[in-house]
């Protein structure tokens, strides 16, 4: 029962923040693409942009890592 | 590095002005300056050039020319043409301007000819295949005289309007009328509809209002028997395409035998346009003249070289006191050929101000070695080479192969060694083929080694960045940010050993010590940044852990290419699953190089330049003239180097 639990805590915890990631970039990308549109050299910019809330889901990684190995 | 800068005035004699000008832009090193007043002067005396005006006889000659020149197709003028124009003097170059008059005239004739015959091209384009897709209904039809026609095109789905126009028709015309309607292809109806000539205008408005594609038949063809409207079609079409092809021939033997000429032209006229504003926008006396701007320190000796000896020794190079922390001071980067590569990447989200580090040495570094790091696959590594060695013979030559060719090399480089130190090769494939087992570490076991390296990775990498954000500030005497930074850095350091201390892995009195000097770090980010000060403490926290992305990537790559080794093997057919590992690890080859580098970007931009990079740095673009565009001479860098 422990074991499930903590595996479930683990998917959580990348699970949601996933979907945080999911949606932030879906807001800054749709934002970026109509930059983009009329802008088109800010296209690396938007790049880095749309990859910036990937952070909230390695963060999530991170912490599902903690609860399985430590 | 970046270049140091010289800022310069260069003061001659008002009647030398056009010549100095003229040598500087030859030269091409001087980075022109607004002028600003001296002190002491107003500008009663000494103002921006009020005698010359902004509008010179060129810009007319530049403008007929450039038309030309866009009617004929972009080029770039050829050196020795450049050469040759360039130092004509300024009657002459407008006559050769005027020389171009005819040519223009023909070139726009025939240009507005092509548009004509073109668009006339294809309306019987489609008037014909309209005509050929109701043929079959048309053999019916009598030859009636009086009656106009007009082709519709519509999508199938919508072919229920064809209905709705012929009982509007029927009222219209009282009954004296005919739709015939067939399928073009798939997707498309097409519909003629015949009805007494006198009522065309009120067809026209009928079917204004619906948005239909209409295909109006040519005046000419009005009452031609429809039996013979395919054939005749057929035959203007042909004829418009034999001079339309006839107007293409003579606009390509003009532009080969103008071409040239006009694009080098062009070049040196609008290099003369530049030359009258930069004098325009210069200081201006009733006697002097003052040219000012920013060029490399080495190139100094080089300007007044060129000017005593093209314009005299009454011109002076004034080369004002070093100031270093002036932030309208251009930037160049100076660095060894393979550094130069990463230069752009470097400046991609802002210049670095003039007076701080270069960045560019650090990413040339560590970036590769990122990418590396999350693909590490020798096979991956390969085929990335041999990719590489195609586009640049496929490419040679073409700027943008400059800067991927180094990038992509060492990234591959990376990839193979990191590679080999983990043992992949497409996977799990060399392990299990030939026996390649992993030299150092086994990604899809040793998962916290892996996250504990990509964690260390960024405390060194932040660290670092702190560090040589302190050395920032002490270049361009920023005392604050100096205490903030060390402030930062400090915190950093503590809370790793509060860590240590907590997991008891270092003693209690290294975990105390640290405590203080938190307190003290946030003390002092309190008096530096206000109350937002602490909070940057965990941003600073947030960006080390960001690094864990490093492993985490590496391990989705290496996951998804063991998913390629297995479905792979599933299949009995060898040859279906020789193809479905190939093109997993063709999706995964794409995925992990361009997921890598922009992860690898954004590492360095978001967590390591925002600890030391100062942004808002001008771009050091001199003024060129179109002798140091041709490639052969004075290239100017990407970068803006020299």
């Amino acid at each position: 029962m422990d074991e499930s639990i903590r595996f479930l805590a683990a998917a959580l915890a990348v699970g949601i923040a996933g979907l945080g990631t999911g949606w932030a970039q879906s807001r800054i990308g749709s934002a970026g693409a109509g930059a983009v549109a009329e802008k088109p050299e800010v296209t690396g910019t938007i790049l880095i942009l749309v990859a910036l809330p990937e952070t909230i889901v390695i963060l999530g990684f991170v912490v599902a890592a903690m609860i399985l190995f430590l | 590095m970046l270049v140091a800068m010289r800022r310069v005035d260069i003061v001659a004699p008002r009647r030398r002005g056009a010549d100095v000008v003229r040598v500087v832009h030859r030269l091409g090193a001087l980075h022109l300056a607004p002028f600003e007043l001296p002190e002491g002067l107003t500008p009663g005396v000494f103002g921006v050039n009020p005698a010359t005006p902004p509008g010179t006889p060129f810009d007319a000659a530049l403008e007929r020319v450039a038309d030309l020149g866009e009617l004929l197709g972009p080029r770039i003028g050829p050196g020795h043409l450049v050469d040759e124009l360039w130092d004509l003097d300024p009657v002459a170059l407008l006559r050769e301007a005027d020389a171009l008059e005819p040519v223009r005239a023909r070139v726009a004739a025939l240009t507005g000819e092509r548009v004509l015959l073109g668009s006339e091209e294809a309306r019987l384009g489609s008037y014909r295949r309209l005509v050929e897709g109701l043929s079959s209904a048309i053999g019916h039809l009598p030859s009636i005289r009086g009656y106009g026609s007009t082709g519709i095109v519509v999508h199938t789905r919508y072919r229920a309007v064809i209905g709705l126009i012929r009982d509007e028709l029927e009222e219209l015309t009282g009954g004296r009328c005919e739709i015939l309607a067939a399928e073009m292809d798939p997707d498309r109806v097409a519909a003629i509809l015949l009805y007494p000539a006198r009522v065309a205008e009120d067809v026209r408005a009928l079917l204004g209002g619906r948005d239909l594609e209409e295909v109006a038949l040519p005046e000419e063809f009005q009452g031609v028997p429809f039996d013979q409207l395919g054939p005749e079609l057929g035959q203007e079409q042909s004829r418009v395409q034999v001079r339309l092809a006839t107007v293409e021939a003579e606009l390509a033997a003009l532009s080969a035998a103008h071409g040239a000429r006009v694009a080098a032209l062009r070049d040196v006229l609008e290099d003369r346009v530049a030359e009258a504003r930069a004098l325009h926008d210069s200081g201006i006396s009733d006697h002097l003249v003052i040219l000012g701007g920013w060029l490399p320190a080495g190139r100094v000796a080089e300007l007044r070289d060129a000017l005593a000896a093209e314009v005299g020794p009454e011109v002076l190079v004034e080369e004002r006191p070093h100031q270093g922390r002036d932030p309208r001071t251009p930037v160049a980067f100076e660095n060894q050929p393979f550094l130069r590569a990463f230069e752009p990447l470097a400046s991609f989200i802002s210049m670095p101000r003039y007076g701080s580090l270069d960045p560019t040495p650090l990413l040339a570094l560590t970036f590769p070695a990122f990418v590396g790091l999350m693909v590490a696959d020798v096979g991956y590594g390969l085929l990335l080479l041999g990719l590489l060695l195609w586009a640049r013979r496929r490419w040679r030559g073409e700027p943008l192969m400059g800067i991927v060719w180094p990038i992509g090399v060492l990234s591959a480089a990376a990839t193979i060694g990191f590679g080999v130190l983990f043992g992949e090769w497409f996977g799990d494939a060399g392990q299990q083929f030939l026996g390649l087992g992993p030299v150092w570490l086994d990604r899809r076991e040793a998962i916290v080694p892996l996250l504990v390296l990509a964690i260390s990775i960024g405390v060194a990498q932040v660290g670092l960045g702190l560090v040589l954000g302190m050395v920032n500030a002490v270049l361009l005497r920023h005392r604050s940010e100096l205490a903030r930074r060390g402030a930062l850095l400090v915190s950093l350091v503590a809370v790793l050993v509060i860590i240590g201390w907590l997991a008891r892995l270092m003693p209690a009195v290294a975990g105390q010590v640290a405590l203080a000097a938190l307190l003290v770090a946030l003390v002092v980010l309190v008096a530096t940044a206000g109350l937002a000060g602490p909070i940057e403490v965990v941003g600073v926290l947030g960006n080390v852990l960001s690094y864990a992305r490093l492993m985490a990537i590496g391990l989705a790559s290496v996951m998804l290419a063991l998913v390629a080794n297995r479905l792979g093997g599933l299949p009995e057919n060898v040859v279906l699953g020789v193809v479905v590992a190939a093109v997993i690890h063709a999706l995964n080859l794409v995925l992990g190089f361009f997921d890598s580098s922009v992860q690898g970007l954004r590492l360095h931009y978001v967590e390591f330049f925002s600890k030391f990079v100062e942004p808002g740095g001008v771009r050091y673009e001199p003024f060129v003239s179109a002798l140091a565009r041709d490639g052969t001479r004075l290239p100017v860098r990407p970068s803006g180097g020299p």
